[in-house]
């Protein structure tokens, strides 16, 4: 009762009053040890020496002999192969695979066996599933109409391969919080493509709402969702806790929250050309490099190949009225959001190369990149401007974003402005050309339904001239937002100005009068290959006089640049990224209201970890990264380490694997899991699969799982000192995948797109996808569709999560809808059957005894009982007469297969 | 307060219990395996005036001054600009505000009570004097999918536990047979889908369980052999071999007893579907075969509802049929839309009043009628209502509320909840407190909290209770 009174005086009184209660330094010092780097403790004593195989047994075994209990004997080679089997792969061993195993006697025979299972790529489905948990992994949208997040599945293929390649889990976190910011990214070693920038899509795979009303509370419940996987995934924090009050319980500030949340604010998304993006980085250095060196060259030949001639055909006249620089009307209250006409005036920031690698300047030479253009032209404004050059870029093989977002119109061809807040949200452009043109107002971008539709507009300027487009947001003003531009098809596309003020200054580009001498000059300076901006004018209206082509001037420049052609990857598949930004320091919501902020937060990882703030120019998720891999932080491995823990002993040594705040639990060995932590760091270099192995080479992970002593049972009720291992269900995938290797139907084919999820009839709801195969094309479930609003019935029977936040821990039930699907599911029933026909084919003419032998090995890795087979032999005949007599009827042994999936041998571990 | 962890572990609960597994339906709560608490509460605190709750769910909002908030004033201002009639509008759903709108149904005075009911709901309107009409509704959001969550589970986001699966935590189930809480689906599933009907962090045994008004009605119930004797010899084999194998590890005891569980839940579905047992006044009552197909799709589920309620299912939900027209989610031609979907429901709710009144059943079922939100008072485009999140109906009736009695009001527009204003969280804390749960203590830590239906939020309305 007293805590519920505490919370309802909470909601009562005002925010600054609640958080008098707040006692920074007293729940810091409650919980001391997750704010402080573990130390290497001592390896305790034991009594008895022969037990322990690795140092991590002797605190198993000291904790047991304190409280006077021994460890349970070990398990045999068959139960502990399958075992490991399930933990590393998630498939079980087949009867050759055992066979063989207990057939080595050599004394490493468990730790080469964990080496072929290490190898094996399924290891990195089995454990990107796992990960997938925490990230709360989804292809689609959830909400009303669960629209696809497109090309999801590539953070998934992504995570597989990432786990096979065994990347240290310090630069696996760090490229999920900065891959699209390292300075040298993991490159897949096959193709090239960019794997780093791929861990960022996690923070886009949760819900996104369909049309809500207030697109900022929108906004910040997104950002919730991302500050709880970051801080649960990683540190095992829940800051989200305190978005609208500092933390009830743990040393987590309200203005922790919201500097967590800045790092969000200040990156955007987009569809990323993973795949091209390194190889084009380096295509475009050396594109400036080449267009530099023989800028000069073409000018002077330029000149040469005109001076004849060239004089002669201008007409007869003192003086020229020529085409004059555009100028801006100066307006009051004029506010430039983003200008484009020089260099350094906006941070440029650019997705892929087809700006160029920064503003194209006044008076820039321009040259012509394919035979048939002018040889030279002279930038008449300063402008992000589209290099035709990069107009081949294509997207292969990928899917759209729902709505009219259409990420792939940008993707790899866009430009960016800083974020900013919309004042009156009256914007106006400048630019020429064809755009698509988005303005990211509080990151929404599941635009479709009636209400946000205008934060796309599609723009067309005809001509030579720029003109102002306008982009009426007032709807959002005061709300935050960045403009991404992109080009139409083939179109040029120009961008000059980005302002926000009551009308569309005006354009001034009055005519101005040159006289001959003026050009004298001007042709002068373009000989040199240097015009002075008092020339500029003169100059571009002297070579549209011209009409050279390139291929008359332009020497090896042609060759060379087919050359850089072939250099560059034209083809990208897309994947869902984060696209850095300007650095945002978050508002502090009072009591996480959107209508009411209060003062920014700079950007940091909470206080209590004692590391500076991060306020850099851009979103600062590098630095992030790296506050949180540093080995000081007294969080990041041991929490990793916990998770694996975890995954192979069913429980963690800190149960609350997500929480090891104050209402989370304590650790059942703390000295073990800081043990653990450094090994992890030091000895294992962060390396997941060799610190996994280790543990499975223990003689804890090898006990036996009956119980040693009832008395234990009676003193250790929940097996917290582990003096035996427990016995765990299998997860959802598991049983699946199981059913799937055994019936021999398994296709081990790794990655790609979704397989569509079967929809039976209770799957139903709006924007209900096409059906798949019933049994998921033989694929492992890692690759059937995650389709929020359309969860595989089967795996959520057996406690598949809810993909709406991190859930390091799953759910393990034991209720009878498990047992009616065992019975009755209809993707078990056909597999029953799958492998019925393949033992029937392969042991026809075996005996049924030899048969159940097989069936026995295959699902249980062991041999069956007396009574066990002479049970099997009697239900034969029981049902023989019930399928005409016939014993090698395939109803018969199907029903004989479907027993066995039923069993608890199969979806248990012991 | 109630602590769900302090109660017996589930090794005590077994040593307890001395029916051993053969009595082991209660296991059937504790169903989280290794855990070393029962996370569920098992029994109400106080004594509940209501054992079970049927709600109808009136999916896409329907408009409360077309059915039970009377308005006068919009007849008068029929057709002006509400900006200048009614003032400052609020932003809605599609910001296409047309005229002031005049309800084309005729209101009167009904029952005794004398509540203003409109002709929309002939057949309810009836019941005048059983229903306990709340006129001051709130929500927090104006767009379905988010609204939907948040009058289901108390929060506009994803993956929070229902109303049901709270009950079910909270009560358990009365039948071991079937689940404590289902969802009848008539065709239209919400807007946010299953997971209107989610679990949440609790248990997936809480999960609202898909009935099927028609077609399969649940999954997994129907065995794929052809020849019935086959499935019993299979289970014995199971039973057999798995008992060998259990070696007194509570896990594996316990999906052992499942399958017994499993066995007499696949029995329990047909009896519960076949209605041979009704007599033909009732069909006729509900309209099962009424010519209006979604009129006699409801009726089935009405039907199926109080026979769950019979059976002792805590918590029954009930979608709205397809029947080709839109949810009540009326944007445009609000007179077919409403017309079309009062007509399917009408008479099978009207029916299931009679009928649990009949069996002395209403005394301890709670009926709860009501959408997601509102509609506007002026139209949206020509003859259309936009979505209105601050102020709409509902009505309850049944076990432990005030018969014959409206609660709260509108402005004179119907616009804006002004008296007794309710929240969402408010009704949910009334619904637990008669269900003999204080809202308060009934709580699942998780993500590092003591989580509530109502969060921080709700009251129980003392004035609706009887």
């Amino acid at each position: 009762m007293r805590q519920s009174l505490l919370i309802f005086l909470l909601v009562l009184l005002p925010a600054g009053l609640a958080s008098a209660d707040f006692d920074f330094e007293g729940y810091k010092e409650r919980l001391p040890w997750i704010w402080e780097t573990p130390k290497r403790p001592a390896i305790p004593s034991v009594g008895d020496n022969s037990w322990p195989a690795d140092p991590i047994d002797n605190f198993i075994l000291a904790e047991l002999e304190k409280n006077k209990m021994a460890p349970v004997a070990p398990a045999g080679d068959g139960q502990w192969l399958r075992r490991v089997h399930f933990a590393v792969t998630g498939l079980p061993p087949t009867p050759e695979e055992s066979q063989f195993f207990l057939a080595d006697q050599s004394p490493d025979r468990r730790r080469t066996a964990l080496r072929k299972l290490f190898d094996s790529p399924h290891y990195g489905e089995r454990w990107a599933r796992h990960w997938m948990d925490l990230v709360r992994y989804a292809e689609s949208r959830g909400h009303e109409s669960d629209y696809l997040i497109a090309n999801a599945w590539q953070y998934r293929d992504y995570l597989v391969r990432a786990l096979n390649a065994d990347v240290p889990y310090d630069q696996f976190v760090t490229e999920h919080l900065a891959g699209d910011l390292m300075e040298k990214p993991r490159l897949n070693p096959e193709s090239g493509a960019n794997e780093s920038v791929l861990g960022t899509g996690w923070a886009f795979l949760g819900e996104e709402v369909h049309s809500p009303v207030d697109i900022r509370a929108d906004e910040c419940d997104r950002t919730d969702n991302k500050v709880d996987v970051v801080s649960k995934a990683f540190l095992g924090l829940t800051v989200a806790c305190a978005r609208c009050h500092d933390h009830k319980f743990d040393a987590i500030k309200q203005t922790d929250y919201y500097a967590l949340s800045g790092f969000i604010a200040s990156s955007s998304y987009h569809q990323v050309r993973f795949e091209s993006m390194e190889q084009n980085r380096a295509a475009l250095a050396k594109l400036d490099t080449l267009r530099a060196e023989l800028r000069p060259q073409i000018a002077k030949a330029f000149t040469e190949t005109a001076r004849e001639g060239f004089a002669a055909a201008l007409p007869k006249q003192d003086q020229y009225e020529i085409p004059g620089p555009l100028t801006l009307e100066a307006i009051e209250g004029l506010r430039v959001i983003a200008d484009y006409t020089r260099p350094g005036a906006t941070p440029w920031m650019a997705d892929g190369p087809s700006f160029g690698s920064g503003v194209s300047r006044d008076g820039e030479l321009i040259l012509g990149s394919s035979p048939g253009e002018p040889a030279l032209r002279i930038a008449p404004y300063g402008a992000a401007r589209r290099d035709p050059f990069w107009n081949g870029l294509k997207i292969v093989d990928s899917e759209n974003d729902s709505g009219s977002f259409d990420g792939q119109s940008r993707a790899g061809k866009m430009v960016r402005t800083p974020n900013f807040e919309l004042n009156s949200g009256k914007l106006h452009y400048l630019i020429r050309g064809e755009a698509i043109i988005y303005a990211g107002v509080s990151q929404h971008i599941m635009v479709t339904g009636p209400l946000h539709g205008a934060l796309i507009q599609k723009p067309k300027v005809e001509g030579d001239q720029p003109r102002w487009v306008s982009h009426d947001l007032s709807r959002y003003a005061g709300l935050r937002a960045h403009i991404e531009f992109g080009p139409q098809g083939d179109s040029p596309l120009e961008i000059l100005m980005v302002v926000e003020s009551d009308r569309q200054p005006e354009l001034l580009n009055a005519p101005v009068i040159v006289t001959r001498e003026d050009l004298s000059r001007a042709f002068k300076d373009l000989a040199d290959g240097a015009i002075e901006p008092a020339n500029i004018s003169a100059a571009r209206w002297l070579l549209d006089q011209a009409g050279i082509k390139v291929e008359q001037v332009a020497g090896d420049y042609l060759t060379r640049l087919e050359e850089l052609r072939k250099e560059v990857r034209w083809d990208s598949r897309l994947a869902v990224a984060w696209l850095d930004g300007t650095g945002v320091n978050e508002y502090t919501l009072d009591r996480g209201s959107a209508a009411k902020p209060l003062d920014p937060a700079i950007r940091r990882l909470p206080e209590a970890f004692g590391g500076p703030p991060i306020d850099a120019p851009n979103s600062g998720r590098g630095e992030l990264a790296r506050q949180i891999v540093s080995p000081d932080n007294p969080l990041t491995a041991r929490v990793m380490v916990n998770r694996i823990w975890h995954h192979l002993f069913g429980r963690g040594l800190v149960r609350t694997v997500d929480n090891f705040g104050w209402l989370g639990e304590r650790p059942s060995h703390p000295e073990l899991l800081d043990y653990l932590a450094r090994e992890f760091v030091e000895t294992h270099k962060w390396s997941v699969k060799s610190f996994t192995e280790r543990l499975l080479l223990t003689s804890t992970y090898g006990m036996a799982s009956e119980s040693a002593d009832p008395a234990f049972d009676q003193s250790d009720p929940d097996n917290v000192l582990l003096h035996r291992m427990p016995v765990r269900r299998l997860e959802a995938e598991a049983i699946h995948d199981a059913v799937l290797a055994i019936s021999g139907r398994l296709d081990p084919s790794m990655g790609g797109k979704p397989v569509m999820t079967h929809l039976d009839e209770f799957i139903v709801g709006r924007g209900r996808p096409g059906s798949g195969p019933l049994d998921g094309a033989g694929r492992r479930s890692i690759y059937t569709s995650v389709r929020r609003n359309f969860l595989p019935t089967l795996l959520l029977a057996f406690d598949f999560p809810t993909p709406f936040s991190t859930k390091g821990q799953r759910d393990v039930t034991n209720v009878p809808a498990q047992s009616l699907a065992l019975m009755n599911d209809k993707f078990i029933y056909e597999q029953s059957r799958v492998w019925a026909e393949r033992i029937l084919r392969e042991m026809k003419d075996a005996s049924p005894q030899q048969r159940l032998e097989s069936m026995f090995a295959s699902a249980f890795a062991r041999p069956p009982s007396d009574a066990e087979l002479s049970g099997c032999l009697e239900t034969l005949t029981q049902l023989m007469p019930l399928y005409g007599g016939n014993p090698q009827s395939p109803e018969l042994w199907q029903d004989l297969c479907h027993a066995c999936f039923s069993m608890n041998d199969f979806i248990y571990l012991r | 307060m109630i602590n769900p962890h302090s109660l017996f572990s589930r090794r005590e609960m077994l040593q307890r219990t001395s029916l051993g597994f053969g009595g082991l339906a209660m296991a059937a709560l504790m169903d989280q395996a290794g855990a070393s608490a029962v996370p569920v509460v098992g029994s109400p605190q106080f004594l509940p005036k209501a054992r079970n709750v049927i709600f109808l769910f009136m999916e896409g909002g329907v408009s409360q001054v077309d059915s039970f908030d009377y308005k006068p004033l919009l007849e008068k201002h029929h057709g002006e600009d509400p900006r200048t009639a009614i003032g400052k509008l609020e932003k809605t759903q599609f910001d296409n505000v047309g005229k002031v709108l005049k309800s084309p149904w005729t209101f009167k005075q009904r029952g005794e009570c004398g509540a203003w009911i409109s002709d929309l709901f002939p057949h309810i309107a009836g019941h005048a004097d059983e229903l306990c009409i709340v006129r001051s509704m709130t929500s927090r959001f104006p767009e379905h999918t988010s609204a939907n969550y948040f009058f289901h589970s108390g929060t506009g986001l994803q993956g929070r536990p229902s109303m049901g699966a709270w009950a079910s935590y909270g009560l358990g189930t009365d039948n071991h047979d079937l689940p404590g809480f289902v969802v009848i689906n008539g065709g239209r599933i919400p807007s946010g889908g299953l997971d209107c009907f989610s679990n949440g962090f609790l248990t997936a045994t809480h999960r609202g369980s898909l009935l099927n008004a028609t077609g399969t009605p649940i999954a997994n119930v129907r065995p794929n052999e052809r020849q019935t004797e086959v499935q019993a010899i299979k289970r014995a084999l199971i039973g057999r071999l798995n008992a060998s194998t259990a070696r007194g590890n509570d896990e594996l005891e316990s999906a052992i007893a499942n399958y017994e569980l499993a066995a007499r839940m696949q029995l329990a579905v047909p009896e519960l579907l076949d209605f041979s047992d009704e007599s033909e006044a009732t069909k006729k009552l509900y309209g099962i075969d009424d010519g209006h197909k979604g009129t006699a799709t409801y009726a089935r589920e009405c039907l199926l509802a109080r026979r769950l309620v019979e059976r002792g299912v805590r918590f029954v939900e009930l979608t709205i049929p397809d029947i080709g027209e839109d949810r009540w989610d009326a944007h445009g031609n609000l007179q077919k839309n409403h017309g079309n979907n009062a007509k399917s429901v009408d008479q099978p709710i009207s029916a299931l009043l009679t009928d649990l009144k009949a069996r002395g059943m209403l005394d301890d079922t709670l009926v709860l009628w009501s959408g997601e939100f509102g509609r506007t008072p002026f139209a949206q485009g020509g003859d259309g209502r936009d979505h209105n999140e601050f102020g709409f109906s509902l009505w309850m009736a049944g076990a432990g509320v005030k018969p014959g009695i409206t609660y709260g009001a509108t402005d004179d527009w119907g616009y804006k909840a002004v008296k007794n204003v309710l929240e969402v969280h408010d009704l949910h804390a009334t619904l637990l407190h008669l269900l003999g749960i204080d809202h308060e203590a009934l709580t699942y830590r998780f993500s590092g909290r003591d989580i509530r239906l109502t969060d921080v939020h709700g009251k129980v309305v003392r004035d609706l209770l009887a």
